[in-house]
């Protein structure tokens, strides 16, 4: 083949490879935008080897992190003991208020439980995607672990996002940064509403907040279960006011390196279906009026 | 465009050492390191790749991987496939053929790398734009073709030691 054949054939298949790229592209934009149009198999191949990869990676942050914990370590003793009586009043109110709770349910035959299930599934966060659009997990766990699209997704600090797609072995997670993340949260202390809106950046912003409510610095958000799609008290993170009004939550899920995290099987609340009243029914109740 | 000085054919055995290295560099590229409280990621590794292209890789093979490895790094992070496809071929496309057949010396890799960081800034936010309706912050950009720039000299240490170990001295010279 002659050089001038070389380059023309070159040159369509840079065309050509260009018209495919561009035609994915723009068949998968409303899927992209919704995080739906990555494959899932590309990530069940990626997850077995990320996470033997990630293994040495999160050996070297632990360490990294063990020596800053050594060095503040007298400090943090300190200040752990102090919490540490705090925390013992507390208990010893709570355990109070526990009984007279149990007392009440039995009085008025009511159950009060949390919805937070007990089971965890834990599993590894073996990718972590921090673009300037999509901000996502791969961990590795899936549908046959138990795991179901909605579930929400803890570290130990805090809630990290839900699961949006799954696979037979791995997971992708949707970020509490990514634009795409809205939770409803609620402060415990004031019962102050919001929905926690993702936008990129680190600390998500704190949409629909009502005039009449006073959030404040450092206000602890946690997810209110409003919208029936993860349950209520999950910890999120403390609220920051910035200089300009909006109000940001400095996440917490995210302090240290995601390494271990585990999937709260939550069941939301099922959408109701449309009942279809029969026609006779109807009439039967129009002629009763 | 006229691809002179470029290989018309590649041995299919030629390629591995490239199809490695892409590889790794996507993997790569999906995985994150926490750096004193903060996420970093080294997204824009595989385009060190693309400006210091080998140049015994035909063109069309060029083509085809860059295509075939945008499409993997945008499913393994999640992102609009094609996006990063587009983004590869550009910068592939936008490094002048007759300065990729010339011998790569550290200043010419400097160059094409401040090249592929211009064609990657713009068909990333354009394309972004497209999709996702935004633009990307700027301190992304900062931040990920600073990292890369970090790993320029490492990368090509590694081309060269590659290349003197793996291709025939008569080849190796011009």
């Amino acid at each position: 083949m002659s050089r001038r054949e070389d380059d023309g054939l070159a040159r369509w298949t840079l065309i050509l490879a260009f018209i495919i790229a561009g035609l994915f592209l723009f068949v998968s934009r409303n899927d992209a935008r919704q995080r739906q149009a990555a494959p899932m198999a590309a990530d069940e191949i990626t997850s077995p080897v990320l996470s033997i990869l990630s293994k040495p990676i999160r050996s070297a942050e632990r360490f990294v992190f063990g020596f800053q914990d050594r060095a503040r370590a007298h400090e943090e003793n300190k200040a752990l003991r102090a919490e540490l009586l705090e925390l013992r009043e507390k208990q010893a109110r709570m355990e109070v208020l526990r009984m007279k709770l149990a007392r009440y349910e039995d009085i008025l035959g009511a159950q009060s439980h949390t919805e937070i299930p007990l089971e965890k599934i834990a599993g590894r966060a073996v990718s972590e995607s921090n673009g300037p659009f999509v901000h996502s997990l791969l961990i590795n766990i899936g549908r046959g672990d138990g795991v179901e699209v909605g579930n929400p997704v803890m570290s130990p600090d805090g809630l990290v996002g839900h699961v949006i797609k799954i696979g037979e072995y791995s997971s992708r997670v949707l970020k509490l940064q990514d634009l795409n993340s809205r939770i409803a949260v609620m402060s415990p202390e004031s019962s102050n509403r919001a929905i926690l809106s993702g936008d990129n950046s680190a600390n998500p912003k704190l949409s629909y907040v009502s005039d009449d409510e006073d959030w404040k610095n450092g206000d602890r958000v946690i997810t209110s279960g409003d919208d029936g799609m993860l349950p209520r008290g999950l910890p999120i993170g403390t609220v920051q006011i910035e200089p300009n009004g909006d109000f940001r939550v400095a996440l917490t899920g995210y302090q240290n390196a995601l390494d271990w995290v585990w999937v709260s099987p939550f069941r939301p609340i099922p959408v109701p279906t449309e009942e279809v009243i029969p026609a006779d029914t109807l009439d039967n109740i129009a002629g009763d009026q | 465009m006229a691809y002179l000085s470029q290989a018309s054919s590649t041995k299919p055995q030629r390629l591995i050492p490239l199809i490695l290295a892409l590889m790794i560099a996507s993997i790569i590229s999906f995985m994150s390191v926490k750096v004193s409280n903060q996420s970093v990621s080294l997204t824009w590794l595989p385009l060190l790749l693309i400006a210091m292209w080998p140049r015994y890789i035909s063109p069309i093979w060029s083509v085809v991987l860059c295509l075939l490895f945008g499409l993997f790094v945008d499913w393994g992070s999640a992102g609009a496939p094609g996006q990063w496809a587009l983004v590869y071929l550009s910068c592939y496309a936008f490094l002048r053929p007759e300065r990729r057949g010339e011998k790569l010396t550290i200043l010419r890799a400097i160059f094409n790398w401040l090249v592929v960081c211009f064609v990657a800034f713009v068909v990333f936010s354009v394309t972004g734009k497209i999709v996702y309706g935004e633009w990307p912050k700027l301190n992304y950009f900062a931040e990920q073709a600073g990292l890369a720039t970090l790993l320029l000299p490492v990368a090509f240490m590694l081309r060269q030691g590659v290349r003197y170990f793996l291709i025939d001295p008569d080849e190796r010279g011009y």
